[in-house]
């Protein structure tokens, strides 16, 4: 190990957080801490902490190795993948793919480099990431490549669903074995999703060139591809929707004041002639005589506790806050140990999570002590409801009774404040409702009315986003005569079904089995930012022109790739990787079979696939969808001098060196400007005022001190030359 | 070698063959006659220009099934 002063002797134990606030909060619960900067990364040393030990808690930043492959980008099929450390992520922002030839490492790579640095004074591994499949891949590739720790021997794994310190210092007493099964388990979905997208991609790009002049850059996706395909089939059902007739009679009667209406008990009329001649029928009745009338109450329990599909759910129907962002929310709230780890499939809340201490924490804030007062003297105060779902690694959603150190934002106070609710109307009673049911004779035929009225609030006063539906009716005797005030004849036409919104489309992946609970709202995300889907401004999902060509073809010429039945046959076959039922390379061998047959036929089909795909281009630029969109996302601003095109980053394929260029030079347009070819380059979206190149700005260092350099790119604008 | 490309009779999508429509707007077609049969039994018999007269300005009627009533409309009252 490199000595640096501060450091403790050779011989800690190396603990890998997933992320700074995870590592920090790991590092506070095993005993006093120090920070210490490593490479720019900033590491948290515990001298003594737990057990009289020296840890040295240090933080990944989500996934540092990704999947790459060295094959070519126009070949398939590629079964050619190997782990790599990720690329920066700032080369968006640059406008090109190329501009890792910087002077600085990037962040990724300092962390690599401070994981092997501090791996060779440990004497013991302890992987402290979130324990599930993502987490896993993340620890357990930082232990092989960066620590070169394979053999398990002297790696342990900590797990805990909530960085409170009670449970990290548990969690850290009684270490486990890690768990190869579910490392295989989350690099084998990794190298599925790579291999998967990688080789249908290409082909359908080839394909889409084949027949036609497209040129677009298409993307497939095991978990994506199934997902567009709802939306797309969704829209067909609405676009082809025929209307079908139907006639329903109403009769309104009064008592006491109150209107309420009565149905036939047959229901609707089909038929024009048969409704009108039921009308016919009672049209002259003023009465109507009260035959039957039937109470019952009926007991309304607790919702399930959170789940993350859940949590998303209720966060998207009360406050329309899209799935990705509660989740990144709930995330924040986690790593502020506030609430339970947000990603789990569980319902329950086990004894375990020990429900009074929490419950007295809430009380003590002065937000949640009412609620709590409404929960006392309840019949589940000890045995909260449960639902059906559950998760081995981690208990339903709950908050760990710790209050926020710092103001929660508006936002993240709603989502805290819902897990909240949600947690304590699991202890609340039931809610209670009376439905009243009667049926009345008008004209010699039977009418029916139902009625509703809350008689308990039980956990609705905890929870109060779920309002009832009252519908009071009047008290009525058998017998009784009650008088008719109108009746109305009113012609119906079957409505289309609804658009899929974020909540709704997220519910659909998780009953059709496809993605995890982690990747559902981002494969929503990756479908809207690549031009597939866009949110109308009701927050309903309408498909791209290119998404129809896209699932009609592949529907038509290879429908495994849509089929959410082989997605679902691969999610099965992960979860046996974790039991330990399958191998990891039985998993990705039987994928790979299936990758190969579909290549096949799209490779016989390309012809077709060529014309089909090739239609939808000028409709998807026409209407400013993706490619022209990704253009402007990319580009540095306007070209000045075509006024047409945009200006961008180009790299010469003679030179390697990076200047400007205007995206229309092929249609004749020259504008072109030399840029430095160090540091990072951003447009800074104003134009020069003297000649109306967008403004850029080059950053030589990463550090929050450095000042970038802003300047007008024109190489001939008089401002820059005097 | 490349298809000839034959558009549809109401987008500029590929035209599928035998059929004046794109495989959209055939599949809208098909949807329309299949659904005739329900709308004569409802009303007792209704001719077929005008179901597609009311379809084509009802509300609950899908884009890709209006569009195709406003043109069979046309067709049909074209004589064509």
């Amino acid at each position: 190990m490199h000595s640096h002063s501060g450091f403790p002797q050779p011989g800690y134990k190396l603990v890998i957080a997933e992320k700074p606030d995870a590592a920090e909060r790991i590092a506070s619960a095993l005993g006093p801490l120090r920070k210490v900067q490593q490479n720019g990364v900033r590491i948290f040393i515990v001298d003594e902490g737990l057990g009289g030990q020296a840890y040295v808690v240090c933080p990944a930043s989500g996934h540092l190795y990704g999947l790459g492959s060295s094959s070519s980008r126009t070949i398939y099929p590629t079964f050619d993948l190997h782990w790599q450390p990720l690329q920066p992520s700032f080369k968006r922002a640059t406008g090109g793919g190329s501009f890792q030839r910087n002077n600085f490492e990037s962040s990724t790579f300092r962390r690599i480099r401070t994981f092997s640095e501090l791996a060779k004074g440990a004497n013991c591994f302890i992987h402290a990431c979130d324990y599930d499949l993502e987490g896993e891949t993340i620890g357990s590739n930082i232990l092989l490549f960066a620590c070169n720790i394979s053999t398990g021997l002297s790696a342990y794994r900590a797990k805990f669903s909530t960085l409170t310190e009670s449970d990290i210092r548990h969690s850290f007493s009684n270490l486990e074995p890690l768990n190869p099964n579910l490392t295989s388990a989350g690099r084998a979905r990794h190298a599925m999703d790579f291999l998967w997208g990688i080789n249908f991609s290409r082909a359908l790009n080839q394909a889409g060139k084949s027949n036609s002049n497209r040129n677009g850059n298409l993307t497939v996706g095991r978990v994506q591809t199934p997902t567009l395909s709802f939306v797309v089939n969704r829209e067909i059902e609405i676009r082809t929707h025929v209307p079908i007739p139907s006639w329903e009679i109403v009769v309104r009667c009064e008592k006491a004041g109150t209107v309420f209406e009565l149905s036939p008990e047959k229901g609707s009329f089909e038929r024009e002639r048969t409704a009108f001649d039921f009308y016919d029928r009672i049209s002259g009745d003023k009465f109507a005589t009260v035959t039957d009338v039937s109470k019952s109450i009926v007991s309304i329990p607790p919702p399930f506790p959170f789940n993350t599909g859940k949590l998303q759910s209720e966060a998207y129907r009360i406050s329309k806050l899209p799935p990705a962002k509660t989740l990144a929310i709930a995330e924040r709230l986690y790593l502020q140990a506030l609430i339970s780890y947000p990603r789990t499939d569980s319902q329950k809340l086990p004894p375990s999570i020990n429900y009074k201490e929490i419950i007295d924490n809430l009380s003590r804030s002065g937000d949640y002590v009412a609620l709590v007062n409404q929960i006392k003297g309840s019949k589940r105060a000890n045995s909260p409801v449960q639902g059906p779902q559950d998760d081995p690694a981690h208990p339903a959603i709950f908050p760990t009774g710790l209050l926020p150190k710092r103001d929660l934002s508006p936002i993240e106070s709603k989502i805290y404040g819902l897990i909240v609710e949600q947690f304590l109307a699991a202890f609340a009673d039931d809610a209670q409702d009376e439905r009243i049911s009667a049926k009345f004779l008008v004209g010699g035929v039977i009418f029916t009315t139902e009625g509703a009225r809350l008689v308990k609030l039980g956990w609705k006063k905890v929870y109060p986003h779920c309002p009832s539906q009252e519908l009071l009716l009047p008290p009525m005797e058998i017998g009784e005569i009650i008088s008719i005030v109108s009746r109305e004849l009113r012609k119906k036409f079957t409505a289309p079904p609804n658009r899929f919104n974020q909540s709704s489309l997220l519910k659909k992946m998780e009953s059709a089995g496809i993605g995890t609970k982690a990747t559902r709202s981002q494969i929503m995300l990756i479908l809207q930012q690549r031009g597939y889907t866009q949110t109308l401004s009701n927050g309903n999902l309408a498909p791209a022109e290119v998404a129809f060509s896209l699932v009609r073809s592949l529907e038509e010429h290879c429908p495994e790739i849509v089929s959410e039945k082989l997605t679902r046959k691969f999610e099965s076959e992960l979860e046996r990787i974790a039991d330990n039922v399958l191998s990891d390379s039985q998993v990705i061998a039987s994928s790979m079979v299936a990758i190969v047959g579909g290549l096949e036929k799209i490779r016989s089909g390309r012809m077709d696939i060529g014309l089909e795909l090739g239609e939808a281009a000028p409709i998807a630029s026409a209407k400013g969808s993706r490619p022209l969109q990704r253009l402007k996302q990319s580009s540095l601003g306007a070209c000045p001098v075509c006024s047409v095109g945009y200006l961008r980053i180009v790299v010469s394929k003679k030179s390697g060196k990076r200047f400007i260029g205007c995206s229309r030079y092929s249609k004749g347009c020259r504008a072109s400007a030399p840029v430095p070819q160090k540091g990072i380059l951003k447009p800074l979206g104003k134009a020069c005022e003297e000649c109306k190149w967008p403004i850029i700005s080059i950053c030589y260092s990463q550090s929050a001190n450095s000042k970038p350099w802003v300047l007008c790119p024109n190489p001939i604008c008089y401002k820059r030359l005097s | 070698m490349a298809k000839q490309r034959e558009t549809c009779g109401i987008c500029s999508r590929l035209r599928i063959p035998g059929s004046n429509y794109c495989i959209e707007h055939e599949t809208a077609l098909k949807e329309l006659r299949r659904m005739y049969h329900r709308w004569t039994v409802a009303f007792d018999g209704i001719k077929w220009e005008r179901y597609l007269d009311t379809i084509s300005k009802l509300q609950e009627s899908g884009q890709w099934i209006k569009e195709v009533a406003k043109f069979e409309l046309k067709l049909s009252l074209s004589g064509s």
